[in-house]
C-alpha cells in the first residue's frame, strides 16, 4: 500500500489547497495535548473469534491503544478521561469495504444525479459525500472503503476528514470505476476501457492522481483485468472487482483481481462447483454486498416507515430531505427493485455458498445505493451473514479484522490491541447474543477520539 | 483378512522360535529387564494379549506373551505392569527439536542468541521431553546440521536421555525465509537441489526435508539423489500441485498435506496417493486442535512440566510469549483450518491413505510434553480407530523410516522400545497422555 497513516497524511492533491497556517496550528494543538482516553467497564470482543473478556479495560494515548486487559488489573494512570462502558460491549470499529459516498439512499440514480447538477454539482457532491462521511462514521463505520465516484470529490473528502476538517471514516477512495460497460453514474464518475492497453493507462493516470483502490467494473475481458491488476499492484494498489457472470467472476479472478464483490448477489444460480474452489483454495476474499440485494426491500416492505428514519431528516438540509422522500413513493415500482424477486429467489443459496464453502469474507454493503442508507447499511448487512448462518463472531471478525487484512493494513486496523489505532466503538447489549446490538452503536472513538458519546457517559 | 491371519501365523513362529533361544541364551551376558503383568498391545491390529510379559535382554526384546508361560530369568530386574497398558515406544515423524513451543519464531530465535543459549542446549530439553513423554524415536526435521548430529550423536551414545533420534539438518528449500539461514539450504536448480543432498548425506543425515517453493524438477533431483544414498525424503507440501508434484517424483513421504486450510483435494490425487501407498503425515492437531483447546484451558501454557524442563530465563520468556496469544501471527488462518479441518484431513482416514503420525511439535504452543498423544487422539477424532491410530503411530512409522525391522513393534528381536501407560487406551485413547514408564534400548526412563 503507498498509503500510510500520519497524523496528517497530507497528499499531493490535499497539502497545496490546505493553508500552511491551519496544518501548524493543528499539529501544535495535536503535539501538546496527547489524548488520553479509557474506556472501561465493558465486554470486550477484540475482533478475534474468541471468547470475550469481561469487565475489560481499553487505554488509549494519542491516537493509538496502549493497553488492553481485564479492568481489575490495569490502573488508570492520572491524567486520563474515563469513559464507563459498564454493561455494553466494546468492539473494534466497522470497516465496510463498498461505500458509495456520493449517493445516499435516494430512490432512482436517474434523478439523482440530474438533482445534484440543478442544485449545483461541485458544491453539491461535497456536501453529500461529508453527508455519507458523518452518517457511516455514527453508525460505527471508522473505515470505509468508497468503490465509484467523481475524482475530485472522492479525494477532496477523504483530505478533509484526514485533515480533521469534518467528521467522517478513514477512506479509502477508487474515483471512478473502469468499465467497458459505462452507464447508471455519471460520465466522470466512470471511464470507459475499450483496449487492455487504455485499462493500463487509466489506472496508471488514477494511481498518479492520489487513489487508494481500483475498482474494475462491468463488461472487462480478461486481459482488461490483467492490465489493470498488473499497473495497480505496481503502485501498491488493490484491485476490488464489479463482478456477478460467473465468466466474468472467472476472468476477475484469472485477472488476478483482489476482492471480488457482489459475487453471487445477482439473482443467478450458485457458481459453478470448480470455480467456487478455486476462490476458496486461493483465499480470494468475497464481498456479497448482499443486504441491500436481499433484504432491503422486503424490510421496507414489511416496515415502510424506515424511510422516515428520523436520522434521515436529522443528517439532510431540508431540500434534499424532501428530493429523498419523493424518490420513495411507490417505492417497490423502482427501476432499482426490478429484479429483486429473482435476488430474494436465489439469496439463500448464491449468497450462502461462500459461506458454507469456506471462502474469505469480507464486509461490505454497497451503501448509498436506493433505500440502502449509510446509517444502517453495515449492522444489516452483518446482520444478513448471520442470518445465512455465519457465527455472529465470525460475522464481526469479517467486518473488523478481516477487513483490515483485505486491505492490508492489519498493522493499524480491525482489532483491539495495544499499538492498533484506536478506532473503538461501544454498543448496547451483547452481538453474540442479538446481533441487531450493532444497530445502536453509543459511542465512536476513531484515532483514540471520540466522534460520537463517550463524554455523556464520563465518570 | 488374509495378511491379518498371515501376521498371527508370524506371531505364533516368533513364540517358538524365541523358547529356543531362551534355552539357548547363555546365562548372565547382559543386563535383563522384565515387564509383567500388564496388557500387551504389541503395535499390530489385533486384539491384546492379556496379563503379558516381556523380557528384554541388553537392549533387546528375547521374549514376549502371556506371563505364566513365560519364564523370568531370576537375575531380571522385574518391573510389575499390572493394571496397565504395554505398547511399542511412540514414533513421531515430524518433529522440530530446536522449538519448544514458544509462541513466535520472530522473537525464539534472537532470544537465544541474546541469552547465548545454543540451539543444541534447546535439543537437548526437547529430546528429553519426547522422551518422557513415551516418544522414543522422532524425526527432527530442520535444525542446523552440526547441532543435529551431535545431539543425536550423544543421544545413541547414552551421554544424554532423549528420543532416539533421525536427522534432516537443514530444509532444502527454493527460498530461505522464516527460520535463521542455519536451518536451510536455498537452492535454485534441480543441480543445487542434487548438490544440497550430496552434501547432507556425507554429512551424515538420516532423513532429507524438502521444504518450500521447490519445482517438479528440485524434487525429482532430490528424491532421485537421496534414493541413491539410501535415504528417505520427507516433502513439506500443501498445494495441490506441489502434492502432485512430489508423488510423482517419487518423494517418500507427504507431510502437512490437507492441514492449511482449504478444501479437500481433488478425488484423483487422493486416489493417487492411495492407489501408490505413498505415506501421508497431516500434522493435523497443532493446526485444529491446539488452538481451541488453549481458548478452552489456557493453563495448559503453565504446564508444571513445561517449568520443570526449562531453565527459569527461558520458562518466563514463554509465559511472555503466551500473553494475548490468539493475536500470534501463527494462529491467523487457524479459523480457515478449522473450517477445513475434518474434510480436509479426514479425506487421507476415509480413502484408506497410508496414514503415518507426526506432530510438528514444538511449533507455537504444541510442546513436546503432549504434541504426539494430541496428534493420535485428533486422527481418533477424525474416526480412525484407537488400535489403527496406535498401530501408525509405531509399527506403521517404523515402516516409513525403513526401520520396521528394528523398531515399531514389541516382537523378539527387535529393539526395546517400550511404553506402559495407566488404563486401556482403546476404551479412552487419552491413556497415552501420561506414560508411566518408558523403555528404550532396554533402558527404563521416568519423568
Amino acid at each position: 500500500m503507498n498509503r500510510t497513516f500520519r497524523a496528517f497524511p497530507f497528499r499531493k492533491t490535499a497539502a497545496a489547497a490546505l493553508p500552511a497556517a491551519l496544518f501548524l496550528s493543528l499539529a501544535v494543538s495535536a503535539a501538546a495535548q496527547p489524548n488520553r482516553l479509557a474506556l472501561v467497564g465493558g465486554m470486550l470482543l477484540d475482533g478475534y473469534e474468541v471468547p470475550p473478556l469481561h469487565h475489560a479495560a481499553v487505554l488509549i494515548e494519542g491516537e493509538r491503544i496502549v493497553r488492553v486487559g481485564r479492568a481489575a488489573e490495569i490502573e488508570i494512570p492520572a491524567g486520563y478521561q474515563v469513559v464507563d462502558t459498564s454493561g455494553r460491549t466494546m468492539l473494534p470499529g466497522l470497516i465496510d469495504l463498498h461505500a458509495h459516498l456520493v449517493i445516499l439512499g435516494h430512490g432512482s440514480y436517474g434523478e439523482w444525479f440530474p438533482w445534484m447538477e440543478a442544485r449545483g454539482r461541485e458544491e453539491t457532491i461535497d456536501e453529500v459525500m461529508a453527508i455519507s462521511a458523518k452518517q457511516l462514521l455514527m453508525a460505527g463505520v471508522t473505515t470505509a472503503m468508497d468503490l465509484g465516484g467523481p475524482l475530485r470529490g472522492s479525494l477532496s473528502v477523504r483530505d478533509r476528514i484526514d485533515a480533521g476538517e469534518i467528521p467522517g471514516p478513514r477512506l479509502w477512495m477508487s474515483g471512478p470505476w473502469l468499465a467497458r460497460r459505462v452507464g447508471v453514474f455519471p460520465e466522470d464518475y466512470q471511464i470507459e476501457v475499450t483496449s487492455p492497453e487504455g485499462a493500463a493507462r487509466s489506472t496508471e493516470e488514477l494511481a498518479q492522481a492520489g487513489v487508494d483502490v481500483i475498482k474494475a467494473h462491468s463488461g472487462l475481458v480478461l486481459e482488461d483485468y490483467r492490465a489493470i491488476v498488473e499497473v495497480a499492484h505496481r503502485h501498491g494498489l488493490k484491485v476490488h472487482a464489479h463482478v456477478y457472470a460467473p465468466d466474468d467472476v472467472r476472468n476477475a479472478f484469472e485477472g488476478g483481481v483482489d476482492v471480488l464483490t457482489h459475487a453471487g448477489s445477482a439473482g443467478t444460480p450458485p457458481y459453478p462447483p470448480e470455480l467456487l474452489r478455486d476462490i476458496v483454495v486461493r483465499g480470494t476474499p468475497v464481498v456479497i454486498t448482499g443486504a441491500h440485494r436481499v433484504w432491503v426491500f422486503p424490510a421496507t416492505v414489511a416496515f415502510p416507515e424506515r424511510l422516515q428514519d428520523p436520522r434521515l431528516k436529522e443528517d439532510f438540509p431540508p431540500d434534499m430531505y424532501a428530493e429523498v422522500q419523493r424518490s420513495f413513493e411507490s417505492f417497490h415500482t423502482l427501476r432499482y427493485f426490478r429484479t429483486t424477486p429473482r435476488q430474494m429467489f436465489f439469496g439463500d443459496a448464491s449468497l450462502g455458498q461462500f459461506i458454507d464453502a469456506g471462502a474469505v469474507m469480507g464486509m461490505g454493503t454497497d451503501s448509498g445505493t436506493p433505500l440502502n442508507f449509510h446509517t444502517e447499511a453495515m449492522w444489516r448487512e452483518i446482520k444478513s451473514h448471520v442470518d445465512l448462518g455465519m457465527s455472529p463472531l465470525r460475522a464481526i471478525a469479517a467486518s473488523t479484522r478481516i477487513n483490515a487484512r483485505i486491505l492490508g493494513r492489519s498493522a493499524d486496523l480491525g482489532s483491539i490491541e495495544a499499538g492498533k489505532l484506536a478506532d473503538i466503538i461501544v454498543v448496547k447489549g451483547d452481538p453474540l447474543f442479538n446481533i441487531m446490538a450493532l444497530a445502536d452503536v453509543e459511542t465512536v472513538v476513531k484515532g483514540g477520539r471520540i466522534f460520537k458519546g463517550g463524554s455523556a457517559a464520563d465518570r | 483378512m488374509a495378511s491379518r491371519g498371515t501376521r498371527i501365523d508370524s506371531r505364533v513362529r516368533w513364540l517358538a522360535t524365541f523358547a529356543l533361544l531362551a534355552l539357548a541364551a547363555p546365562a548372565g551376558a547382559q543386563q535383563r529387564l522384565a515387564l509383567v503383568g500388564g496388557m500387551l498391545l504389541d503395535g499390530y491390529e489385533v486384539p491384546p494379549v492379556h496379563h503379558a510379559a516381556i523380557v528384554i535382554e541388553g537392549n533387546r526384546i528375547v521374549a514376549v506373551g502371556r506371563a505364566a508361560e513365560i519364564e523370568i530369568p531370576e537375575d531380571a530386574e522385574v518391573i510389575d505392569t499390572s493394571g496397565r497398558a504395554m505398547l511399542p515406544g511412540l514414533i513421531d515423524l515430524h518433529a522440530h527439536l530446536a522449538i519448544l513451543g514458544h509462541g513466535s519464531y520472530g522473537r525464539w530465535f534472537p532470544w537465544l542468541e541474546e541469552e547465548g543459549i545454543s540451539i543444541e542446549q534447546v535439543m537437548e530439553i526437547s529430546a528429553k521431553q519426547l522422551l518422557l513423554a513415551g516418544v522414543t524415536t522422532a524425526v527432527d526435521l530442520a535444525a542446523p546440521l552440526e547441532a543435529s548430529i551431535s545431539v543425536r550423536d550423544r543421544i545413541a551414545r547414552g551421554e544424554i536421555p532423549g528420543a532416539r533420534l533421525l536427522m534432516s539438518g537443514p530444509w532444502i528449500t527454493g527460498a530461505v525465509r522464516f527460520w535463521p539461514e542455519e536451518f536451510q539450504i536455498g537452492i535454485s536448480s534441480p543441480e543445487e537441489a542434487s548438490e544440497a543432498v550430496e552434501y547432507l548425506a556425507e554429512a551424515g543425515v538420516d532423513v532429507i526435508k524438502a521444504w518450500a517453493g521447490l519445482t517438479r524438477e528440485d524434487y525429482q533431483a532430490i528424491a532421485d539423489t537421496a534414493h541413491e544414498h539410501g535415504l528417505r525424503v520427507h516433502a513439506h507440501v500443501y498445494g495441490p500441485e506441489e502434492v502432485r508434484d512430489a508423488l510423482e517424483t517419487g518423494i517418500d513421504v507427504l507431510t502437512h498435506a490437507g492441514s492449511a486450510g482449504t478444501p479437500p483435494y481433488e478425488p484423483e490425487l487422493v486416489r493417487d496417493i492411495v492407489v501408490a501407498g505413498r505415506p501421508v503425515v497431516i500434522t493435523g492437531a497443532h493446526r485444529v486442535w491446539v488452538f481451541p483447546a488453549t481458548l478452552q484451558f489456557p493453563e495448559r501454557l503453565q504446564d508444571p512440566r513445561l517449568r520443570q524442563d526449562l531453565p527459569p530465563v527461558m520458562y518466563e520468556e514463554f509465559q511472555r510469549s503466551f500473553e494475548n496469544f490468539h493475536t500470534l501471527g501463527y494462529f491467523q488462518t487457524t479459523a480457515r483450518q478449522m473450517f477445513f479441518g475434518d474434510a480436509s484431513l479426514g479425506q487421507w482416514i476415509e480413502a484408506g491413505a497410508v496414514m503415518g503420525m507426526g506432530t510438528d511439535s514444538g511449533t507455537p504452543l504444541n510442546f513436546h510434553t503432549e504434541a504426539l498423544w494430541r496428534e493420535i487422539k485428533a486422527h481418533v477424532d477424525l474416526g480412525m480407530a484407537p488400535l489403527d491410530a496406535i498401530a501408525a503411530a509405531t509399527r506403521i512409522n517404523a515402516r516409513i523410516l525403513g526401520m520396521g525391522d528394528e523398531l515399531g513393534s514389541i516382537e523378539v528381536g527387535k529393539l526395546a522400545d517400550i511404553i506402559v501407560i495407566d488404563g486401556d487406551p482403546r476404551f479412552d485413547i487419552m491413556a497415552l497422555d501420561d506414560p508411566v514408564l518408558v523403555v528404550k534400548d532396554g533402558r527404563p526412563y521416568r519423568r
